[in-house]
């Protein structure tokens, strides 16, 4: 019996440690939704691109530096702070024809798999928009890190994607004045927990 | 323009128009239930064909306003097709009560569960179930008083004014979908001049109101559709309703006809000075 209990002491000790490595080289962040920004361009009339932007957002990433693919991340935003700089578009916006705000309040990312290219995380996950689930890959460059004045510790993502509205169901107008290919940015402000 | 022309206005129309066509051969044949079923089908073949034709294919198990549509007013006709096969006025009551009552807390859910407390919520499904209702009754009242062509011009032109409502209201898709209905209900409207068949429109009374009540609940609830507005366009069939009887024994038929539409209307109209006043219309950014 002794003989035993020495072993696996030894295994379940250096599983321990293993397990306490990765969890000390994933770090825990919040996204700073005043220094973050996610916006979207959309072509209207196929001449210009229109701007707009959601103030309400919130967020969460795991970040493990040694092991990028047991990093995740989630994101949601609250569709009903849409911000094109028109009152009367953005009420257009949230109202059934698009968003649907009051029937899908929240858009959500919800990363699957994470894999590092130099300073390129290319986050793979699940988008839901409008009721619809797809799923996208996200690049998202490392704009940079260190600690902020007040003693905490912070890192940054700059990256774009290109959605279809329609593969949302937004379909209403397709054809018309507004474009179909949504190209979204996203800039985020990570700070450690 | 064309694409609007040919969901809003050709493919309602000409659906319903050759499923009527239908209603009206299996009526002749004495099947008035299934006269009732395909009148109703006509209505709703082709609304769902326009809302298709302008909006795509919907999500499906539903999930929002349009999708609803889709599940719940075929689903309507045949609720009122049963009330016709059985025909005992209480029945008919009963089926509309309980599809009343099942409707609104589907179609809201979504605020139920994220914007409404529990007394809110069931204030609003009583506001929407009662609405249901009393459009049905109000429909069929007209339809029996009056002439049921009557009771499809209550129909068409509240819902022809609702498409400047919907838009005041920020929901212009909503908004051509008014605009289907109407177009779905001129065939029947046209039909029902000629006909002389009785009791093929008794089908159309429930999967209207189904209609109507979607719509208006979607402007109101999801959009920025002021409820005044909603419910002044919803008092007007019940207006004239309550005065059908009374109109009908003072001023004749056609009198009648003509005052019934205009008391439909006339409330619309005013709805649409509500909406204009606190939504202006979306001209201004030209979407």
């Amino acid at each position: 019996m002794r003989s035993l209990r020495f072993p696996t002491l030894v295994a379940l000790l250096l599983a321990g440690l293993t397990t306490s490595g990765s969890v000390l080289a994933a770090e825990t962040y919040e996204i700073d939704p005043v220094h973050s920004t996610i916006a979207f361009r959309i072509q209207h009339l196929g001449v210009a691109y229109t701007w707009g932007r959601f103030g309400a957002m919130s967020g969460q990433a795991v970040i493990d530096e040694q092991n990028p693919a047991a990093s995740s991340v989630q994101v949601e935003v609250k569709v009903e702070s849409i911000d094109t700089g028109d009152e009367k578009r953005d009420k257009h916006l949230r109202s059934p024809d698009f968003f649907d705000a009051k029937t899908f309040p929240v858009a959500r990312f919800t990363s699957t798999s994470v894999r590092r290219k130099g300073d390129v995380y290319e986050i793979t996950g699940t988008f839901e928009l409008h009721g619809v689930e797809k799923t996208i890959t996200l690049p998202l460059e490392r704009v940079g890190s260190g600690k902020d004045p007040w003693g905490g510790y912070r890192t940054g993502f700059s990256g774009r994607t290109t959605i279809r509205r329609s593969d949302f169901g937004m379909k209403w107008g397709l054809g018309g004045p507004v474009g179909d290919e949504v190209e979204l940015f996203f800039d985020l402000e990570l700070i450690r927990q | 323009m064309l694409d609007v022309l040919w969901g809003t206005v050709l493919v309602p129309a000409l659906v319903a128009a050759f499923l009527l066509v239908a209603a009206s051969r299996a009526t002749r044949r004495g099947l008035p239930a299934t006269g009732a079923l395909l009148a109703g089908l006509a209505l709703a073949g082709g609304h769902l064909a326009s809302v298709l034709a302008i909006a795509g294919s919907p999500a499906w198990p539903p999930v929002d306003a349009r999708s609803w549509l889709f599940a719940l007013v075929p689903t309507s006709t045949l609720v009122a097709a049963s009330a016709v096969l059985v025909g005992r006025r209480s029945f008919t009551l009963v089926t509309r009560i309980s599809w009343a009552v099942l409707v609104p807390p589907l179609v809201l859910a979504p605020l139920a569960r994220h914007a409404w407390g529990p007394w809110q919520a069931s204030l609003m499904f009583a506001l929407l179930a009662a609405t249901l209702v009393l459009l049905a009754e109000a429909f069929e009242r007209i339809g029996t008083a009056v002439r049921p062509s009557a009771f499809l011009a209550a129909g068409a032109g509240p819902a022809a004014l609702a498409v400047p409502l919907l838009v005041f209201g920020a929901s212009a898709l909503f908004g051509q979908l008014a605009g289907a209905l109407a177009w779905a209900l001129t065939p029947l409207f046209l039909g029902s001049v000629v006909s002389r068949e009785p009791g093929w429109w008794r089908g159309l009374p429930l999967p209207l109101a189904t209609v109507v009540v979607l719509m208006l609940g979607t402007g109101a609830f999801f959009a920025e559709l002021p409820l005044p507005a909603a419910g002044l366009l919803a008092s007007g069939p019940l207006l004239a309703a309550l005065a059908a009887r009374r109109l009908a024994r003072r001023l004749g038929p056609k009198g009648a006809w003509i005052a019934c539409v205009a008391l439909a209307l006339l409330p619309a109209l005013a709805g649409i000075a509500v909406a204009w006043v606190s939504y202006e219309p979306p001209g201004a950014y030209g979407y």
